[in-house]
């Protein structure tokens, strides 16, 4: 997988990783092109149907980051956003979406060099994971029809027993 | 239903104003079905096992159910969880209710959060089947976990019965019917059915009662309190520095929460 380019999407808070990626180019740091930054007003906007919407637009990898606890512009939005991805990231696992091409991390306005340092490290990590193909086969498949017959075969126990 | 809840209900219909009652049948088919008793000549006297009672509280966010104003429902254990947590949304404002839950031969009614409480907090629900189920997917490395979904999933027919079945499913306008943007791919290919239920779960996280109500409607067997019940077990152990916390799970935090993922 030499030559394979990981496509890497980053949803970013406005006040914040925005201001720290800013403040990476100003710093006239490098860092790997492979990552389109989109813009949130806060960590606590970003809706898990949009991490959604990032695969199946095609990414391979997606950096998630916004203020460190506390430093939120609205007070609590980065907690609310914790506690989501918390959950989220458990929905995934037992689903089994690959997980590890998802980061999430804190990055402030200051921190410019770690910013770097998180696209470098992802972009690095996408490559070794290669392209996300499990995902896009089923991005890819369409409705059969006429649909197979196919039925369930397993028998659901659910389970009222109180005691 | 049993002999005393029915002279019970022919009591709240006459004294009290009641004027409906959703009580639980079985059809000629055996399966449990939503009985609705508008007066006394509706009642009938059926045998139902407690385990085998279902969960009919999704009607109570209906509109035109919400309308009789004083109701009365047949349930079991997880009517009174689903009428806590629905109380606890503020969802059965300006209703008055009655729960009846038959026991051997005679029912216990509840009609307050907490009478509810009191009731809850003598039982214990048992999870051994579901655990099972939860313990073995989790076993199985992330190929075969998502291999295993894949082939599950193949079989759901987005008929949204799991959502219209669910007591907590009580928007009036649900994400998946929104175009603008189409957040859940409207045909019924894997893709679509991958973001519907990974939306599904998050919704009801930290909200579902585990009735299973969703699991009895699917035609397609989805195993769907797999999902539930990993989430509810996250949930605990992850924001279980105490009891509110659990209680509002993605609209509370606690200040001093770490996440070890977020680096
Ligand atoms: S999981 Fe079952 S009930 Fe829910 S939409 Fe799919 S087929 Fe219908
Ligand atoms: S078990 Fe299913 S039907 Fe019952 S509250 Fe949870 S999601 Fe809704
Ligand atoms: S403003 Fe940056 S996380 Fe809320």
């Amino acid at each position: 997988m030499e030559d394979f380019e990981p496509k890497l999407a980053a949803f970013v808070c406005n006040w914040c990783t925005y201001a720290g990626a800013d403040l990476t180019g100003t710093s006239r740091m490098k860092y790997p092109s492979n990552v389109r930054i989109l813009r949130f007003p806060c960590t606590g906007r970003i809706d898990f149907m949009l991490v959604m919407k990032a695969f199946d637009s095609g990414v391979d990898g997606l950096i998630v980051s916004g203020c460190h606890p506390n430093d939120c512009h609205y007070t609590s939005g980065n907690f609310h956003a914790q506690r989501r991805w918390v959950v989220f990231k458990e929905v995934l696992d037992i689903m089994g979406f690959d997980t590890r091409r998802i980061f999430f991390t804190w990055v402030s306005a200051a921190e410019g060099a770690k910013w770097a340092k998180v696209v470098t490290d992802a972009v690095e990590e996408l490559k070794k994971l290669g392209p996300y193909s499990e995902f896009k086969k089923i991005l890819l498949k369409k409705l059969q029809f006429p649909l197979d017959n196919k039925t369930a075969d397993r028998e659901i126990k659910t389970e009222p027993v109180i005691s | 239903m049993n002999q005393k809840i029915n002279q019970h209900i022919a009591y709240l219909m006459k004294e009290k104003g009641v004027n409906l009652i959703i009580s639980q049948a079985k059809d000629s088919n055996g399966f449990v079905i939503p009985h609705f008793i508008l007066s006394e000549n509706d009642i009938i006297s059926s045998v139902i096992a407690i385990n085998e009672m279902r969960n009919f509280f999704a009607y109570l966010n209906k509109q035109e159910i919400k309308s009789f104003k004083s109701i009365g429902i047949v349930c079991n254990y997880f009517g009174v969880k689903t009428f806590f947590q629905l109380k606890f949304e503020n969802q059965l404002k300006d209703l008055e209710l009655f729960l009846l839950i038959p026991t051997d031969d005679d029912f216990i009614e509840i009609t307050s959060e907490k009478q509810a409480e009191d009731y809850l907090s003598g039982l214990k629900q048992s999870t051994i089947l579901v655990d099972e189920e939860l313990e073995n997917v989790k076993k199985m490395s992330m190929e075969e976990r998502w291999n295993y979904w894949m082939k599950t999933l193949e079989l759901c027919t987005k008929c949204y019965a799991c959502r219209a079945a669910c007591p907590m499913c009580y928007c009036s306008s649900c994400t998946t019917e929104c175009n603008i943007p189409q957040w859940i791919p409207v045909p019924a290919s894997l893709h679509g059915i991958f973001e519907w239920h990974v939306m599904r779960a998050m919704h009801l996280a930290g909200r579902c009662t585990e009735c299973d109500e969703c699991v009895k409607v699917c035609p397609a067997n989805i195993p769907l309190n797999i999902l539930n019940k990993g989430l509810h077990n996250k949930i605990s152990e992850a924001f279980s520095s105490d009891d509110s916390s659990i209680k509002y799970a993605l609209n509370f935090f606690q200040p001093d929460e770490k996440v070890d993922f977020i680096k």
